[in-house]
């Protein structure tokens, strides 16, 4: 079971919806919250229609149609999100309490449910056919790669549109923060490794990618297997091991690890034993997108660029021990030691 | 109690507010051309329609009780005007 990637949109905290991001490099943030940089959505979306669109509504029309003007018009729509369309399920819930549940605005309510941003990309692509959403925390951008991958290999479908997709509210994050998992100092992105220090940066954005059963002259890798599963207790290297196995691969032949630390010592120390067990390339993402449920994205889309570029930039490398030519990559994310998630990128 | 034409100015500003219009000012807003329709006026559709009247039953505290007669009221924002003027309390 196998996917090409031969498209891709993304819009994120650097600037990566132009492309701009290889040659000018990373964005600085000194804040705990790392919002998307975003494009003149006019270009892309009816005007008359984005008035009432939510910025999560925008950056996944904005990002889906981009993916979908680089690759084809797609036969089925799949989203991951960990939180959905929050923004607008907050500010409909904060106005029944304000209106006593009286003379409540409807436009929130109907931008509120999960798969209004796969609903609202069918419409604007006029795409009838199949149409999920999966809403499964950490798990939700894998689970979406594994339902397209199953699709294309049932013949069901030829292309599929797959995105992941989160947004930051001043709301969510001060719930969260209750739990003491945003950084209180040392704010600054670039140096989110440096140091040990309890807490990460706040992140959101929309990446999307065209998967398709053939490859087309643009195409940037392949999609060859991913892996779910909920444990705290799990040996992370014999998971990994069995999962590669089921391709006919071995850590060895791993050149490139990308992997989901965040900047806090006690998330990050489950990457560990992984890092240390293998000679590959280590590459960092999370100082570039924040963390968020679907961050992921952000890491396929990261590895589809080294596969194609065939070259890691310079501010994501963790630990470079081979250069010459990039086949097998693979990403490991976890959150909370609890909900783990690998994905094998190749060329 | 405003005029007409005090209460047509406030109105327009309260749509673009409610709409979430960003291109256009009050002044670009014909008081007399049609709010709905295909190609004409502002354009707005039944969705927009529940927002002009929560906007006239927030804002004014007038409620429309006869829901049939919501198309005359929401014709234009001059005949959104006469209404309100019309019902509104002392």
């Amino acid at each position: 079971m196998k996917a090409y990637i031969n498209a891709h949109g993304i819009i994120s905290p650097q600037h990566t919806f132009d492309g701009a991001f290889f040659e000018n490099g990373p964005e600085e943030y000194n804040q705990p919250q790392m919002h998307c940089i975003e494009p003149d959505y006019k270009e892309f979306i009816n005007p008359a229609k984005l008035r009432r669109m939510s910025r999560i509504l925008k950056m996944g029309l904005g990002a889906a149609s981009l993916c979908v003007q680089r690759g084809t018009q797609p036969d089925a729509i799949i989203l991951g999100t960990g939180f959905g369309c929050l923004a607008d399920l907050e500010k409909f819930q904060y106005a029944m309490k304000a209106e006593n549940e009286q003379l409540l605005s409807p436009t929130p309510f109907v931008n509120s449910s999960h798969n209004m941003i796969s609903s609202q990309i069918a419409i604007a692509l006029g795409c009838n056919g199949y149409n999920m959403t999966h809403f499964h925390a950490a798990l939700s951008f894998e689970n979406t790669v594994q339902d397209a991958m199953m699709l294309i290999a049932e013949d069901e479908v030829q292309n599929v549109l797959v995105g992941g997709i989160d947004e930051i509210t001043e709301q969510l994050f001060s719930i969260t923060d209750k739990l003491n998992i945003w950084r209180k100092d040392n704010y600054n992105n670039m140096n989110l490794f440096n140091g040990t220090h309890r807490g990460t940066l706040m992140g959101e954005g929309a990446a999307f990618f065209i998967l398709g059963s053939k490859p087309t002259d643009g195409h940037s890798a392949q999609i060859i297997g991913t892996h779910t599963f909920i444990d705290s207790n799990t040996d992370i290297i014999g998971e990994a091991t069995d999962f590669l196995a089921t391709l006919n691969l071995t850590l060895a032949d791993i050149d490139t690890m990308i992997l989901g630390r965040n900047g806090d010592a006690e998330n990050d120390c489950v990457y560990d034993a992984l890092e240390n067990c293998t000679q590959a390339n280590i590459v960092h993402y999370k100082h570039l997108c924040g963390e968020y449920r679907t961050s992921s994205a952000f890491a396929m889309w990261l590895g589809a660029n080294i596969l194609q570029r065939q070259q890691i930039p310079q501010c994501t490398i963790k630990r470079q021990s081979r250069k010459n030519s990039y086949s097998n990559i693979l990403i490991y994310n976890h959150l909370n030691s609890t909900e783990h998630a690998f994905t094998v990128l190749s060329k | 109690m405003k005029s007409e034409e005090e209460l047509i100015n406030d109105l327009k500003a309260q749509i673009i507010e409610a709409l979430s219009i960003e291109d256009l000012t009050p002044a670009d807003i014909d008081a007399d051309a049609p709010l709905f329709g295909d190609g004409e006026g502002l354009n707005l559709d039944s969705i927009d329609a529940i927002e002009l009247v929560l906007l006239i039953e927030k804002q004014y505290h007038i409620h429309i009780d006869d829901p049939r007669t919501r198309r005359t009221i929401l014709a234009s924002v001059r005949a959104m005007a006469k209404f309100i003027l019309e019902n509104q309390k002392e």
